[in-house]
């Protein structure tokens, strides 16, 4: 924020992008020729039927596992800055990295042998 | 330091101990608290400030970790007959309480707010996760749900308190005299001061949640009594510990700039004091009424916290050491009576004293030491703290906070009433047999005991527990 | 057209922050309660980030990077509290628990 940024270009492309959209929309609406049929009111016509509603209960183990994913995902964060500096933090820092993934394989064992990762059970 | 690091392996120690074999999970995390109880007279010897300026672990944050660590080891070691709700997942809650204790260690020693906000939540997570372990009964996934909204809304509050100081003065770090700390903040251009103000008040506010001080306690009485007994005693001493140890080294921190606090905690300890003691003396239940005195001490704390003084950290460290050892055994035994009845109601103890006299009596004099009668450590707490705050009154122009203490004082004699229904229940009721509560375990009676010989011996060594934290 | 400074910032993750806030305390569904803190964190990185850039401190890029990964360890708590309550009463909403009431 400290140079004077001009933000017209995005101004303009912004306007570009909503009126393009919008002129889009009226014209489908005025030239487009118009049937109802039970067909037309599906959510999906890709030819398959079909089958149910989307909102439906999906298993508890999905669930399990997708958590478990997000926060092993979100811890390699750290990394970030560890790969930007890994240089100048030089031992010290690299031994810091260890303990993290340490920590981190002593949680995934835990799981692991808790059958959290089991998925017949 | 060190005894931060042993509770935190005690804690994975415990985690696959507890894959192995349910039973050793106790033993061990017993045996891991205690082995971290001794490092801590270590730890007193060896003052640790780290180089990057995040943790100092001072005497007085020694003293206050050793206080943790026993009363997590208390707890844990009498939970033999308190935890068999868990099942075979009692290694597991084990741990969490010790992952939960090495947050509130955090919190003691705290010099960078970075670590403040891990450390609150690193003793608020486990928590949530704590108060719903009773996985099958409605009220415990309750006050899980209930807690952790609400806890996870005052971290928000919390975090972006911290990052308006952070706004304010460009800087995360607390510690004494250093040239980059949030005091010698480099005043952001328009309206710094009020930033920071604002900021400090947000950082209050998700602070004073976590110790259930009013006018943010209405988490607490649902939390406490939905949770397992083993759970609301931990919470009601080891977060309440840590809470009001962290607001205290955050608004010593910020020096001058505390006075325009006082006021505003002094009417939080007054509304806590007033809502506390009159909410509890309508409940039917001991344990929401313990729920809501635990408010109530959260508002004397408050009043200590008024005093714009490091020399406030020893009274109390007292205050907390005496309300924990007496909530630790009335907890205890109300654990045992309720795990026998089945209900935590004044009914549940009708006749007690007839049937296990050793217990009725160690419960009542625990209860007298809450209530705050002379020569219990409950009476010398609250007594220093007023002494403390009239002191600080007579040298100020305008007189203090006498008007609180006088609230407080009222408040204190008000609050015999509720303590007295629970004796009287014990004493003097005739006993409604429908369940047979069994004789307590020797040791578990034992520990007990000690705790309320603690409770009677403890004013005795006061004057060397002060000198302790400043040496 | 006009800089962009720190005020915008501020003001920008105020107001998240208050959309953030209200949506706690009016919304009964626990999921959109939870979605709601998600934003007030989400506000206080903002804000984090736009004063690292003003003060020319890299603390407080480095706090948002610990506020994630805490956000992230606080949702995975919160919605395995959820699944277990849904379990027990079929309903995600926050004004049906009511057992515990005086």
């Amino acid at each position: 924020m400290e140079q004077n940024a001009s933000y017209l270009p995005i101004l303009i492309q912004a306007a570009i992008a909503i009126g393009f959209v919008g002129l889009v929309l009226v014209l489908t609406h005025i030239l487009g020729p118009r049937r109802y049929s039970k067909k037309k009111v599906e959510n999906f016509e890709c030819g398959i039927e079909s089958e149910g509603n989307a909102r439906f209960p999906v298993s508890v183990k999905y669930f399990l596992t997708a958590i478990l994913f997000v926060l092993i995902d979100v811890e390699v964060i750290f990394f970030y800055p560890y790969a930007v500096n890994f240089r100048e933090m030089g031992v010290q820092g690299f031994l810091a990295v260890v303990m993290f993934v340490a920590f981190f394989l002593v949680g995934f064992i835990y799981i692991w042998k808790k059958g959290a990762l089991e998925w017949e059970k | 330091m060190i005894a931060l690091v042993t509770v935190l392996l005690t804690a994975i120690i415990t985690l696959f101990v507890n894959l192995v074999n349910t039973k050793w999970s106790r033993p061990v995390a017993t045996l891991g608290l205690a082995v971290a109880l001794g490092v801590c007279f270590y730890d007193f010897s060896n003052p640790y400030e780290d180089a990057s300026e995040m943790l100092y672990f001072s005497h007085a944050s020694t003293i206050f970790s050793g206080l943790t660590i026993l009363i997590g080891l208390i707890l844990i070691g009498t939970s033999e007959y308190s935890i068999t709700y868990a099942g075979k997942n009692r290694g597991d809650v084990y741990a969490l309480m010790l992952f939960s204790i090495c947050g509130a260690l955090i919190l003691f020693a705290y010099s960078n707010l970075l670590m403040l906000f891990l450390g609150v939540e690193i003793l608020s997570i486990p928590l949530y996760v704590l108060a719903g372990s009773d996985k099958d009964n409605l009220a415990s996934n309750e006050s899980s749900l209930k807690y952790f909204l609400q806890g996870a809304f005052a971290t928000g509050i919390l975090l972006f308190g911290i990052a308006l100081v952070y706004g304010a003065s460009g800087s995360f770090f607390i510690g004494g005299s250093k040239a980059n700390n949030i005091i010698n903040y480099q005043l952001y251009s328009g309206g710094g001061l009020t930033m920071f103000n604002m900021g400090v008040f947000m950082m209050m506010f998700g602070l004073a949640f976590k110790i259930a001080a009013a006018p943010f306690h209405f988490w607490s009485a649902d939390v406490y009594e939905g949770a397992p007994d083993l759970i609301t005693s931990f919470m009601a001493t080891v977060v309440k510990t840590a809470g009001i140890v962290a607001i205290t080294i955050f608004l010593l921190s910020i020096g001058f700039l505390n006075k325009q606090w006082e006021m505003t905690f002094a009417i939080m300890a007054g509304l806590s004091l007033v809502v506390g003691n009159f909410s509890a003396l309508k409940q039917m239940s001991f344990k929401r009424t313990l729920a809501y005195s635990s408010i109530s001490h959260a508002g004397y704390l408050m009043l200590g916290i008024t005093i714009n003084d490091p020399i406030i950290i020893p009274t109390l460290l007292f205050y907390l050491l005496a309300y924990s050892l007496s909530t630790l055994v009335l907890m205890i035994g109300m654990s045992w009576v309720a795990g026998h009845t089945g209900k935590h109601d004044f009914t549940a103890f009708n006749g007690l004293a007839k049937k296990h006299p050793i217990l009725a009596g160690l419960m009542a004099v625990a209860m007298l030491s809450m209530a705050g009668l002379p020569p219990l450590s409950g009476f010398f707490g609250k007594y220093f703290i007023f002494a403390e705050v009239f002191n600080q009154g007579a040298l100020s122009k305008d007189g203090g906070f006498w008007w609180l203490v006088l609230v407080a004082a009222i408040n204190s004699v008000i609050s015999i009433y509720y303590y007295f229904r629970i004796i009287i229940a014990m004493f003097f009721s005739p006993a409604i047999s429908e369940e047979e509560v069994p004789a307590m375990p020797r040791i578990n009676l034992f520990v007990l005991g000690l705790m309320c010989l603690g409770l009677l011996i403890a004013p005795l060594f006061a004057t060397q527990l002060y000198g302790l934290m400043f040496y | 057209m006009t800089e962009v400074t720190a005020e915008h910032y501020i003001i920008l993750a105020t107001t998240l922050f208050v959309i953030g806030v209200a949506g706690v305390l009016i919304r009964r569904n626990a999921i959109v309660v939870l979605m709601c803190v998600e934003l007030m964190l989400n506000a206080v990185n903002l804000l984090m980030v736009a004063f690292s850039s003003h003060h020319k401190d890299s603390a407080g890029q480095i706090f948002v990077f610990f506020i994630m990964v805490v956000a992230a360890a606080e949702v995975a708590v919160g919605l395995a509290i959820l699944v277990m309550v849904y379990r027990n009463t079929r309903s995600t909403d926050v004004s049906l628990l009511d057992q515990l009431k005086n």
